[in-house]
């Protein structure tokens, strides 16, 4: 029955034992350094050291499916800004680092995203933010949306797979790309039809429990791990590193 | 304890009535069910008995329902929802915990309990409803019937008064049903009142006293629950009957039979299979790997699509099948039922190719599965409908695109055949679940196949259109290619099955 369930949405899992505090942390910062960075090399390089820190929080499988994701999504950005291009000619002289610097970003605060998305246990994650004290306006949506998470990965498997009974031997690149509004209508109409029912029947669930901004979900922090405090340390590295690459290019005039 | 009065209700963005002028009542400890076609109202009504509206489904609300003096819509859902629980029809939808045990702490800390009271009834809850062995266990891999029971033990570990189920037998084998109709009368005896709304009276039998059947957003019967056994009300009103249904011996449930519908679908044409209807099979019979098979004395199963010492497991799974053995003729219709999570679903995904056994053979008139030979059919219809009417639905599946008036005239033929002519025009993805449910069969049944496997194609279907589909299934086997049904719907397995494979009952 649920052969479809392939994505691992085991809370509490993952290969380094991080407090949601820490994830969370990890995920702010690396957030506000890939804002702060602008070279896109020295992007690439944080982009390279988030990508080490997704690849041990999260299964590979899972990985790759949220970055062909992603991927898609950064095709159709592309496109989009080729169009416009067409018709204000001044955007396709705009530099290389400018199309590309946003890309880099989303795959920062992607890697970031993911572990605290499926690693971590949503009382847990509520309990965290409430010792963070933040507002209830804030810690709501937020739980909600990395509870979300896994259930777009799970639609993605299942939408992967109906396209490829219904379209049997036309499953070829070279058809998706001769066919693109078939190819926008089989696959990006479901989602985002899944998307928004998903979204809806959570708001509900959350609704139906009870669940509101100013719910007290209590709880003690333990102490910081080992492991927390070496993800930190190496976070710190990470960010220490890209910002000196960032000023060393800038120095060059490479920035 | 509930009353109802004169209630009406229209969605939002929408001119027509959901409900009109409904009225009933329930005491504590009744029990009610809720019957009446699919779009008749039933989920609505459960909305807004559970709060949802119109403060969360917004829509416009006239008439009152009033829960222990509180009335519905002068409140909020959290403050409603002390009274009554609902569950909805996909438990899957309703968590928001990983795992069982933490999905009932964080009910119990919305409601402002923590703490070792929390954690004590949590145990109570887990204990009552048998799920202490899996309180550590991830939530998503539960199978249906005990995802069904983690959502009952967090919404019933607070004591409401009043417990709402939207149609909770659509994705449990009949086994798992027993248990929950066991679960409910201890929670019954408890004090609480139960509304069930279910297109299977069967296994309320003994659980529900009262009847109203809606049609139309009306009550349009109510009366006891023993009042089911009138057929000519049944086949007015579309129900199912409440007799448990016959265990597959492939005779036709009582007071049911077959009707004739319109339509024909299209002839298989050149892709007939070669070998069938075909010689039986070396070892044709299903064995080896633990399936039980019943089919009409006398008949001999013709070997065409041929499974040979299957094993298959998931990835950190355990075995599924172990040396599994089994045959399936063309133009047969069989039947594959068995507890939730026992593989039925795997099984079918391995015949038609979209999983590769471990070791053993899946062969085709001697040639490989592979989807290239065989149509499935999944259970959740939201993916798999993409076009911009329910017409062009069809079309791209019968003719991949190309236009014309054949195709088009073929395509309303087999839209009628499932009662969906008259909804040609609509957007696929704005129907009703049972709609979109023969939608995806339709499209199933369009292109010429050696193999057509359907999992769960009346899981939601009301009575009416169960005998639809069952009809459709029996006509498209006659076609020419093997039909796999993968079903809990024991009704259906009599309708329509030629064969029926059972896999092993091992407990839940």
């Amino acid at each position: 029955m649920r052969a479809l369930s392939r994505i691992d949405q085991h809370r509490g899992a993952g290969r380094l034992r991080l407090r949601p505090e820490t994830r969370l942390l990890l995920m702010v910062a690396a957030s506000v350094s890939s804002l702060a960075l602008g070279a896109p090399r020295a992007l690439a390089l944080l982009l390279a050291f988030s990508m080490l820190y997704a690849a041990a929080e999260t299964r590979p499988r899972t990985l790759l499916m949220a970055y062909a994701f992603m991927g898609l999504m950064c095709a159709m950005s592309l496109a989009c800004v080729w169009l416009l291009g067409s018709i204000f000619p001044p955007m396709r002289d705009a530099p290389l680092s400018m199309a590309i610097s946003p890309f880099l970003r989303l795959g920062v605060s992607l890697n970031a995203l993911l572990p605290l998305a499926l690693n971590s246990r949503l009382t847990d994650l509520a309990m965290a933010l409430g010792r963070l004290r933040l507002p209830g306006i804030v810690r709501l949506p937020l739980m909600v949306t990395i509870r979300f998470i896994p259930t777009i990965l799970n639609d993605l498997v299942q939408l992967r797979e109906v396209v490829g009974i219904r379209f049997r031997g036309r499953r070829g690149l070279l058809f998706w790309l001769r066919h693109p509004i078939t190819w926008w209508r089989v696959f990006f109409q479901p989602l985002i039809v899944r998307l928004i029912r998903s979204a809806d029947e959570l708001a509900m669930a959350s609704e139906l429990k009870g669940l509101e901004p100013d719910t007290d979900f209590g709880g003690h922090p333990g102490p910081f791990s080992a492991d927390d405090r070496l993800a930190m340390l190496m976070a710190a590295l990470a960010i220490g590193l890209s910002a000196a690459a960032e000023m060393a290019l800038r120095g060059l005039g490479h920035a | 304890m509930l009353r109802v009065e004169s209630l009406s209700y229209r969605h939002a963005h929408s001119n027509r009535q959901a409900l009109r002028d409904v009225s009933f009542s329930l005491a504590e400890g009744e029990s009610l069910l809720l019957a009446g076609r699919s779009g008749s109202g039933k989920s609505t009504l459960l909305s807004i008995l559970a709060g949802l509206a119109p403060h969360f489904l917004k829509g416009a609300l006239d008439g009152r329902a009033e829960l222990d003096g509180l009335e519905a819509g002068a409140v909020g859902v959290a403050e409603w929802g002390k009274g009554a629980r609902l569950m909805l029809q996909n438990p899957e939808a309703q968590f928001l915990a990983g795992t069982v045990e933490e999905e009932i702490l964080l009910t119990l800390r919305c409601r402002g309990v923590t703490g070792p009271e929390a954690d004590g009834i949590a145990g109570d809850r887990l204990h009552a409803l048998g799920l202490a062995p899996l309180k550590g266990h991830s939530v998503f891999k539960l199978s249906e019937g005990q995802k069904q029971k983690a959502v009952l033990a967090a919404l019933t570990a607070l004591r409401p008064r009043l417990l709402l189920l939207d149609e909770p037998s659509a994705n449990l084998d009949p086994v798992f049903l027993d248990g929950l109709r066991e679960v409910l009368l201890r929670l019954q005896g408890e004090g609480l009142a139960l509304i069930v709304a279910d297109h299977r009276p069967y296994w309320l039998r003994g659980l529900c006293q009262r009847l109203v059947v809606l049609d139309g957003g009306e009550i349009a019967f109510e009366g006891r629950f023993a009042d089911l056994g009138d057929p000519e009300m049944r086949a007015r009103l579309g129900l199912r009957s409440p007799e448990q249904p016959r265990p597959p011996g492939l005779g036709k449930p009582d007071g049911l039979a077959l009707p004739t519908f319109p339509g024909t679908f299209p002839e298989p044409g050149g892709d007939r299979p070669t070998g069938g209807p075909a010689t039986p099979a070396p070892g044709a019979a299903a064995g080896g790997g633990g399936a039980k098979e019943d089919g009409p004395p006398g008949s001999k199963p013709n070997g065409a699509i041929r499974v040979e010492n299957l094993h298959f497991s998931y990835p950190s799974g355990p075995e599924l099948f172990g040396g599994l053995s089994l045959s399936l003729a063309y133009g047969e219709v069989t039947a594959l039922t068995g507890p939730s999570g026992r593989g039925k679903t795997t099984l079918a995904r391995l015949l038609c190719g979209l999983e590769k056994p471990s070791r053993g053979a899946i062969t085709y008139d001697g040639e490989p599965a592979s989807l290239e030979l065989a149509q499935v059919v999944l259970q959740n219809a939201d993916h798999q409908l993409y076009m911009p009417t329910v017409l062009s639905e069809v079309i791209l599946a019968l003719g991949l695109g190309r236009r014309g008036p054949s195709i088009e005239a073929a395509a309303m033929e087999l839209l009628a055949a499932f009662g969906l002519d008259g909804l040609a025009g609509r957007h696929p993805q704005s129907l009703s679940g049972g709609e979109k449910q023969r939608l995806v069969v339709a499209v199933g049944l369009a292109r010429p196949t050696r193999l057509l496997a359907l999992d769960e194609p009346t899981s939601g279907l009301d009575g009416h259109n169960l005998l639809l589909m069952a009809s459709q299934i029996a006509k498209a086997a006659k076609a020419g290619p093997a039909v796999l049904v993968v079903t809990h719907d024991l009704e259906l397995v009599g309708l329509c099955a030629d064969r029926h494979l059972e896999l092993p009952i091992t407990g839940a």
